[in-house]
This record gives structure tokens, C-alpha cells and sequence, in this order.
């Protein structure tokens, strides 16, 4: 209240001061005026310099006013001690009237009817209005925002008014949204004065101080941060909620605790030394991590940064606790830890070589066992070229993939270790660390040495097989399971001239021929559903040589449970065989029919020779004489001598035969006439013709010579006469010998039955005979070694006939010209 | 069982058909001889039929009508089916060796051994009148 008064007053002083310097009164005077008006008793010392005490009633000096200034410029300083306020202004003589009206602080007066009488231009300036329209107004009328019992300015103004006390508060002016500290003096005239000024800054500076500290506050009780205040000896001042949660006690708990009652044993030596170097000044703040105690016993993991405060003269006076629960943070850690070392551990056992190499060099940083082993050794903390100098093969793949970031897919490549040629499927990626720039590279692997190489072997064999079943005679074909043929050897389209693989699947079937299509596709059916040996023979178009006989045979492959996988088979041309076994069994049988007929030919002879031998016996025996007469005797003789030729000539008929065989017919060619010799057969042949009753004509050309086995060419006509006499049924026969330049033609005729083409050529072949063999006896082999004698003499035989015309027997011989 | 010494002997071979003939002769027996089947019944049928032969001795290998022809047809004949026959088969040919002949058809071996000949014939015709 004393304040108030005081200000009042020299407010008062200061406009009469200035009313003064207005009408250029001089500074003394101004002075003793000031000091007249300020109604200040004492003494006064005028220090312009330092300023003027102002003494207030009860000799205290309250302020200083001091007024410096020469010509026209003055400053006037006014302190006020007690409040402590400054006013200073800058004045300009000429300008001294706007200036104060434009200082700051308002001013007006009220008279007892509420009548505004006088205001300052701050006031006109604040209220936005001229000074017309406020003066003689009633105040309520100009300041109606305030016209309100609740506001401190209608309760301040009224107490004013009523009960005639100065009134000093503060209060916010809404329309124009100023704070306002207000003096108001009741006046003589039982009106009032009004003063005024702005502290909207000093009211906004207050609000932000405040609201600093309700944010410390804020941040102090709800941050999640436990924060907490030491004293110089770790004891505990104070600790925020989120501290209090952490540990589980309380904050009266705590304040009776220090620093180290709740700290691990062992991370004790360390907290210690460095909080003994933060309150010591040595360092401005540290952070620890370390284990603190919960109320129940446990321990968990926080992060603490400690910093000090300090008083105003920078004395440290306390510790400030900053905790972070890291709990989590730490098993994450371990937990990243871990995934990392269980990765490494799976990398180390997985089959498939991993590694990772680092930096542009290609440092071996990781090696997994699979690698170890594959290298023969342990590369980690190798670069690449120093570990495998001999594996030139991946150098500029690694350093492509280091440079580029590009993944490299490598299959089967080859790469040289040590001495030998290895095969790997390599994939090469790029490693890259947090910002995205290639570190390293990563390699994954797979060595597929034995699969290659058993594979190349594969081949190799399979080359070796394809070889070996082109080169074999036979046939070679494969099928799958299911009887798809899908390979045949090179015999094969050598044989059928198909071209290759046109024959693949079921396309055999149709080189059979048409009659054996059946027959082998329902064996092969049978063999594919039983697994039963496949054996066939059939015939097979050959590309040149038409059908041949073939004999087919396939077994099937089996695989380790039994099932079968393949069926191989073969073709073997059995043309030739099958010929030679007809021609065998033709033979056979032909030697069976010439042992039966050589034996009833025999017989015949026998027979009649026994019956004579056992008939004279029996005459013998019985003294019969007389059944010898001369007569029959000659008969029996004769009959005997016939039966004997004939056995002989059985007999040289089968020797010869024999020989022929055996190719052991010799013959004794000499020069002769064969004109003579045959002309010499014919007078004995002709006595048989006469006794056949079969006429004959003969007309041998006379002396043609030539080298000869004789007897043999004797035969030769012999046998040809015989079968005339025998087939001609008694018909003539012509003989004729002619010579052509160096060939003798010797032809015999019949005018037999004939021979029918188709049989012409069979009757020179042994024991042909083509008529029934009990019809006509003799042993079938004449013409055979007729045929025989005339090649061995560089001749040929052939027949002319016609059925019903007789047959004409013709042989070339060679002579001499 | 009658006697009659006359026989008719079939037989292609003319030599074994001519001794034959002078043996069966020489025997006693009155012979008629034929070089085949087909002449064979010729003669049969020729015969009167109180006259027809005692016996007739048959070889089976034959032109013009085998002896197993003559057989198929003598033998179903009313009157010559009692005819004792003398087949002479050839040792060792299967063709005749599997010839099923009834009971009154004799077989005798060749080569004809003539005393098992003149027996079996005595059988059938009797003893022939001695000349």
C-alpha cells in the first residue's frame, strides 16, 4: 500500500515535472518544483549523474530521479527502488507533448458522477477511439465490457468510488486482450484517478515460466523414464512414479535408501567409481548399464545416464537419475544373439557348404563343416586366392558378383581343388550391410562330383555298350517296362533299312510278315504280362532279300525288388539254318526212304536168289532129279545172273551214292572216243531192249574224242537208257550222238508219259523218283549220279518234256573240237 | 477143312513169281500166277464159283493195284472173303507191319522162308496130290 502511494505520488511529480520542462523552466526551478510537488521532505542532493534520492516521508530514500540532458534533449531517469522499476525515456523538446502522450502507461480521471473528465493519449490509443469520444462520457458507457460485478475492475473501481481507498490489482482486459496492472487513487473531488499499464509480456513470461515447470512436472511424474535425485552420498531425494514401478518400491521406500542398496554386487564397483567422478566435477554426466534389485528379489537390466544440478553459484548440489528398464532390450539381444549362433550352428552341420566371404578380396569369414571338408581344411580367415590359388574358375565370378550385387546361379561348374577337377552347384549372392553396400559374398553349395562323374560313366558305358551291340551279329533291341521299344542297334535298320527310330513303340510289328503279326504280338503280350522269356520264330522283311526266317528271343531286366524295368531281346537271322535243318530233314527223310526202298530192291534179288537156293535144297533133299532137266537149269542160271546184275547194281548204285556224299568219287579221265565207247554200251543195252520188246533207234556221229572217265559216261548212257526202257513203257527209244564246235550232245528219248515241268528239275536230285515206288523199282538215284558224272566232267544234263510226249534227255559234254 | 491144291499166287517180281510158281509146282500144287492186284481179281472173277482157288499168296508191294487194295475188296466179297490168304510182307517196312488183318489171313515174312510157306499153305489147302 505504502508502494502504491509512493508511485502515486510521483506520478503526480512526474507530470508536473514534465508540465514544467513543457514551458522551459529551468532545471533548478524544475527541480525545487518536482521536489515541492513530490511534497518530499529532507534534503535533496541534485546528482545529475547519479540521480536524485527520492526520500519517502519516513527518510528512506525509495528511488532516484535524475534529469540529464543539455539544450534540447533530456533524459529524465525515475527510480523507484522498491519496485524496482525502470523507466526510462527518451524526450524531444518539440516532440515532448506526443511522447507523452504516447507513453505507455494509461491514464484518465472520473469524476463523482462517473463522468470521464480527462484521459492520455494511451488511453485514446488502447480504446482505439478520439479523445472527443471518451471525454464527458460516463465511463460505464465507454468501458461496457467491464460493466460487470465480476470483473476486478467494476469490484476495484466501485470500492474506489464508495469507500475512497486506493485500489491496486491486475486484470485481463478481454477486448483488446491485454493484462493490465491498474492503480486507481480516489480523488478529491470525490471522483477517482485511474493509472494503468501493460504487462501483457510480463504476464506471458510468467505463464511460460509456469508452464515449464507443469511440464517438468508432467514429464517428471508420467514420463516412463524413472527419474530420481541423489544426493551427494547416493541417497535417495526423490523418485518419479515410473522409478517407483520399476523397482517396486515405494517413494517412501526409497527415500530411505541409497544408491547402492539396490544395485548388484556386481555391478557395484563400477556405479560406485563413477559417481564418485560425476559429483566430483570430473565428467559433466556418464551412463551405466547395470542390474538393479526389484522389491521381490529379482534383478532386471536398465540403462542409467546420471547428471548433476548445481546452484546458482555452480556448486553441485545433487544427482539427477535418468533409468531406462532394458530388460527387454536385453533379451532381445540374446535372443538375436542366439537366432544368430543357432543359423551358424545350423550352417555348420547343413550337408550343403555355406560360407561367406568378406570384402572385395574374398576373406573367408564363415566356413561351415561341409566346406571344411570339401576344401580339405579350414579357409576361415583366408582370402579366396590364397586358400584355392589352384581354383582359377571362380575368381571372376566372385569378384562379378562383389561388383554388381548380381546372384550368380552356377550349375556344374567345375572347379579345380588341389589336383583334381571337382563339380559344385554354386549359388553366389551378394552380402550387404545396413545401408545397402556390398560387403561379402555368401556362397551356398552342393558338390555333385560323384553324380557327374558316375553319370559320365553312364555315358561312357552306354558309348561302350552302343559299340559292343552294333558290332554283334545278332539283332539288339530294348524296351521299357511296358514293352515301348525304344532302342534297336544298328543290325537292326541294317537289316530292315528303315531309317533310324521309325521303328520306335510298335512300329516292329509291322516288318513282320503278315501271317507271323498275330502269332508274335499275342506271344509278346503274354511275355509282357508274365514276365514269362520271349522266344519266337517269324519272319522278318528284309530290305533287299524279302521275308527271312528269324528267331526272336527277349528277357526281361529286373531291378533289386524284383520289378521289371526293361525287356532286351535279339533277332538272329535263322534264314540259312532253317534252310539247312529243311534241307536236313529232307535228307532224313529222303536217306529213311532210301534205306526202305534200297531195302525192298535188295530184297527183291534176295528173295529170288533164297527161293532158288532153299528150292534145290528141298528137291535135294527129296532126290527130285528130275526137276533139273538141261532146260530149266539154263532157265534158273539165267534168272540167277539177272538177279546177281541186279544186285550189283544196287550195290554200285549205293557206293557211288556214297562217294558222291563223301565227295569221294574219283574219277580216271584219259583221252578217248566217245563215239566208240558209248557205241560199245549200246550192243549190251540193246540186248535188254530186245528182251524189253522195246524198239530203238541210234545214231551216234562217228569218232568224237575227248578226255573221259569211260566207264563212268558208259553209266551215264546206261542210266539213261534204263529209265527209257523202265518209264517208256515199252515205247521206242532214240539214241543220238552229235558234236557241236567242242561240245558232244548225247540225247535219249522216250515216249513215256512225260515229266511235268514242276518236276523237272527234282528228278536230278537223289532219291527222286517221281513215280510211285511200288510201281517202279530201282533206288531213285540214276539221275542224281548221272547228273553227278556229267558235271564232273565239265558237262551238263538237262530234259525236255512234255506231259503225254515222252521225255528228252539231253547231255553237253566237252570234246575235242 | 477141304482140300484143293489149287493156288493163285499174286506177285509182281516176275523172277520170284516164276520160281514161286515152279516150287508150288514142284510141290504138287496147281498154281495160277498174276503180276498184280487188279489181275488177281480178274481171275477171281473169271473162276467158276465152285472152281475158285484154296489159297491165295499175296504180295502187298504192287503197281496197278497194291495188295491192301485187293484185300479191301476181296475181302469184303461175298464168296472170296473165305479165301485164305498168304501175305507176304517185307521185314521192316512200317507201312505193312501195321495191317490189321482178320484171322484167316496168314502172314509170312519175306524173305520167304519156303518151308514156313509150304506149311502154312498145307494148312490152309491140305497136302497137294503128289504128281
Amino acid at each position: 500500500m505504502e508502494n502504491v502511494a509512493q508511485m502515486h505520488s510521483l506520478l503526480q511529480a512526474q507530470t508536473h515535472v514534465f508540465d514544467l520542462i513543457l514551458k522551459n523552466t529551468p532545471v533548478e526551478e524544475v527541480l525545487s518544483e518536482l521536489l515541492k510537488a513530490f511534497s518530499i521532505q529532507g534534503k535533496i542532493v541534485l546528482d545529475i549523474q547519479d540521480g536524485l534520492p527520492i526520500h519517502s516521508s519516513k527518510g528512506e530514500i525509495i528511488g532516484t530521479l535524475s534529469i540529464q540532458g543539455e539544450k534540447d534533449e533530456f533524459i529524465v531517469k525515475f527510480i523507484l527502488k522498491t519496485a524496482a522499476i525502470l523507466i526510462e525515456r527518451h524526450l524531444d523538446k518539440k516532440k515532448f507533448s506526443e511522447t507523452i502522450e504516447k507513453m505507455g502507461d494509461g491514464f484518465f480521471q472520473i469524476n463523482k458522477d462517473w463522468i470521464i473528465t480527462k484521459i492520455n493519449n494511451t488511453v485514446a490509443i488502447n480504446t482505439a477511439k478520439e479523445s472527443s469520444q471518451i471525454v464527458g462520457k460516463n465511463f460505464w458507457d465507454v468501458y461496457s465490457a467491464i460493466n460487470n460485478p465480476e470483473t476486478n475492475y467494476y469490484k476495484a473501481y466501485y470500492k474506489v468510488m464508495n469507500e475512497r481507498i486506493p485500489v491496486s490489482f491486475v486484470d485481463h482486459y478481454e477486448p483488446t486482450d491485454i493484462w493490465t496492472e491498474v492503480d486507481a487513487y480516489p480523488e478529491q473531488d470525490g471522483g477517482m484517478s485511474v493509472y494503468y499499464r501493460d504487462i501483457s509480456i510480463t504476464k506471458q513470461a510468467e505463464h511460460k515460466t509456469r508452464l515449464n515447470e507443469e511440464r517438468l512436472r508432467t514429464t517428471f511424474r508420467y514420463s516412463y523414464i524413472g527419474i530420481n535425485l541423489f544426493d551427494l552420498n547416493g541417497r535417495f531425494l526423490d523418485a518419479n512414479p515410473a522409478f517407483c514401478a520399476m523397482t517396486g518400491f515405494t517413494l517412501s521406500e526409497l527415500l530411505e535408501m541409497k544408491k547402492s542398496d539396490i544395485t548388484h554386487p556386481d555391478d557395484l564397483p563400477e556405479s560406485r567409481n563413477q559417481f564418485e567422478l560425476l559429483v566430483s566435477g570430473a565428467t559433466p554426466f556418464y551412463k551405466i548399464e547395470k542390474r538393479y534389485l526389484k522389491k521381490d528379489g529379482s534383478w532386471f537390466w536398465a540403462q542409467t545416464t546420471l547428471s548433476t544440478t548445481k546452484t546458482l553459484e555452480g556448486k553441485i548440489n545433487s544427482v539427477v537419475a535418468l533409468t531406462e528398464d532394458i530388460t527387454n532390450r536385453k533379451r532381445l539381444e540374446k535372443e538375436v544373439h542366439n537366432e544368430r549362433e543357432n543359423f551358424r550352428n545350423l550352417f555348420k552341420q547343413t550337408p550343403e557348404m555355406v560360407c561367406i566371404l568378406e570384402g572385395p578380396n574374398h576373406r573367408f569369414e564363415f566356413v561351415n563343416e561341409a566346406h571344411v571338408k570339401a576344401l580339405g581344411f579350414d579357409a576361415t580367415g583366408m582370402e579366396v586366392r590364397e586358400a584355392q590359388p589352384e581354383s582359377k574358375e571362380i575368381y571372376g565370378i566372385l569378384d562379378n558378383v562383389y561388383q554388381t550385387g548380381k546372384t550368380a546361379f552356377l550349375n556344374e561348374i567345375a572347379v579345380t581343388l588341389g589336383n583334381s577337377l571337382r563339380y559344385f552347384d554354386l549359388t553366389y549372392a551378394a552380402r550387404k550391410n545396413d545401408l545397402g553396400e556390398i560387403n561379402g559374398v555368401m556362397i551356398l553349395g552342393t558338390e555333385i562330383t560323384d553324380i557327374v562323374n558316375s553319370r559320365n560313366a553312364l555315358a561312357e558305358s552306354e558309348a561302350k555298350f552302343k559299340t559292343i551291340a552294333n558290332a554283334m551279329p545278332q539283332m539288339l533291341w530294348s524296351t521299357l517296362q511296358d514293352g515301348y521299344h525304344d532302342y534297336y542297334n544298328q543290325r537292326w535298320y541294317d537289316f530292315t533299312g528303315v531309317p533310324q527310330g521309325s521303328t520306335d513303340g510298335e512300329g516292329w510289328n509291322d516288318m513282320f510278315h503278315p501271317e507271323d503279326q498275330d502269332r508274335a504280338w499275342e506271344l509278346w503280350n503274354h511275355s509282357l504280362k508274365t514276365g514269362d522269356p520271349y522266344e519266337i520264330e517269324y519272319r522278318l522283311k528284309h530290305h533287299k532279300f524279302g521275308y527271312r526266317w528269324v528267331l526272336g528271343r527277349a528277357l526281361p531286366i529286373r531291378d533289386a525288388q524284383g520289378n521289371i524295368i526293361r525287356w532286351m531281346g535279339t533277332c538272329t537271322d535263322i534264314e540259312d539254318q532253317k534252310n539247312d535243318q529243311e534241307n536236313l530233314k529232307r535228307a532224313v527223310s529222303a536217306r529213311t526212304e532210301f534205306l526202305s526202298i534200297a531195302s525192298h530192291e535188295l530184297r527183291t534179288p534176295l528173295t529170288s536168289l533164297r527161293l532158288q537156293t532153299q528150292s534145290m535144297r528141298r528137291n535135294f533133299d527129296k532126290g527130285r532129279a528130275d526137276a533139273y532137266s538141261p532146260e530149266r537149269v539154263a532157265k534158273l542160271i539165267e534168272l540167277n545172273e539177272r538177279q546177281l546184275g541186279k544186285l550189283g547194281r544196287l550195290v554200285d548204285d549205293m557206293l557211288d551214292f556214297s562217294r558222291i556224299e563223301s565227295g569221294k568219287l574219283t574219277y580216271r579221265k584219259v583221252p578217248a572216243n566217245l563215239s566208240q565207247a558209248l557205241s560199245d554200251v549200246y550192243e549190251v543195252l540193246k540186248e535188254q531192249l530186245e528182251n524189253a520188246q522195246c524198239e530203238a533207234t541210234v545214231d551216234i556221229t562217228p569218232d568224237i574224242k575227248g578226255v573221259f572217265d569211260i566207264p563212268r559216261i558208259e553209266q551215264v548212257l546206261t542210266n539213261l537208257v534204263t529209265n527209257a526202257m523202265r518209264y517208256g513203257k515199252g515205247k521206242p527209244v532214240g539214241i543220238t550222238l552229235q558234236k557241236k564246235g567242242s561240245v558232244a550232245i548225247l540225247t535219249v528219248k522216250d515216249n513215256g508219259s512225260g515229266i511235268e515241268a514242276a518236276d523237272q528239275k527234282k528228278i536230278f536230285k537223289r532219291f527222286e523218283r517221281l513215280v510211285n515206288a511200288s510201281e517202279v523199282s530201282g533206288l531213285g538215284l540214276g539221275l542224281y549220279i548221272t547228273k553227278e558224272i556229267v558235271d564232273a566232267h565239265g558237262g551238263e544234263i538237262e530234259v525236255k518234256s512234255k506231259v503225254g510226249e515222252g521225255a528228252q534227255f539231253i547231255v553237253r559234254l566237252p570234246c575235242e573240237v | 477143312m477141304k482140300t484143293c491144291n489149287h493156288i493163285l499166287l499174286v506177285e509182281d517180281d516176275e523172277d520170284i513169281r516164276e520160281q514161286m510158281s515152279n516150287i508150288l509146282t514142284d510141290e504138287g500144287y496147281n498154281v495160277s500166277a498174276t503180276e498184280n492186284g487188279q489181275l488177281a481179281l480178274d481171275f477171281l472173277n473169271s473162276c467158276a464159283p465152285d472152281n475158285l482157288p484154296g489159297c491165295i499168296i499175296l504180295d502187298l508191294m504192287m503197281p496197278v493195284m497194291t495188295g491192301k487194295q485187293f484185300l479191301d475188296i476181296s475181302l469184303n466179297h461175298d464168296t472170296y472173303k473165305t479165301i485164305p490168304i498168304v501175305v507176304a510182307t517185307a521185314k521192316g517196312s512200317a507201312k505193312e507191319e501195321f495191317f490189321d488183318l482178320p484171322d484167316h489171313v496168314e502172314k509170312v515174312k519175306k524173305p520167304m522162308d519156303i518151308d514156313e510157306l509150304l506149311r502154312v499153305i498145307e494148312a490152309h489147302c491140305g497136302k497137294p496130290t503128289t504128281r
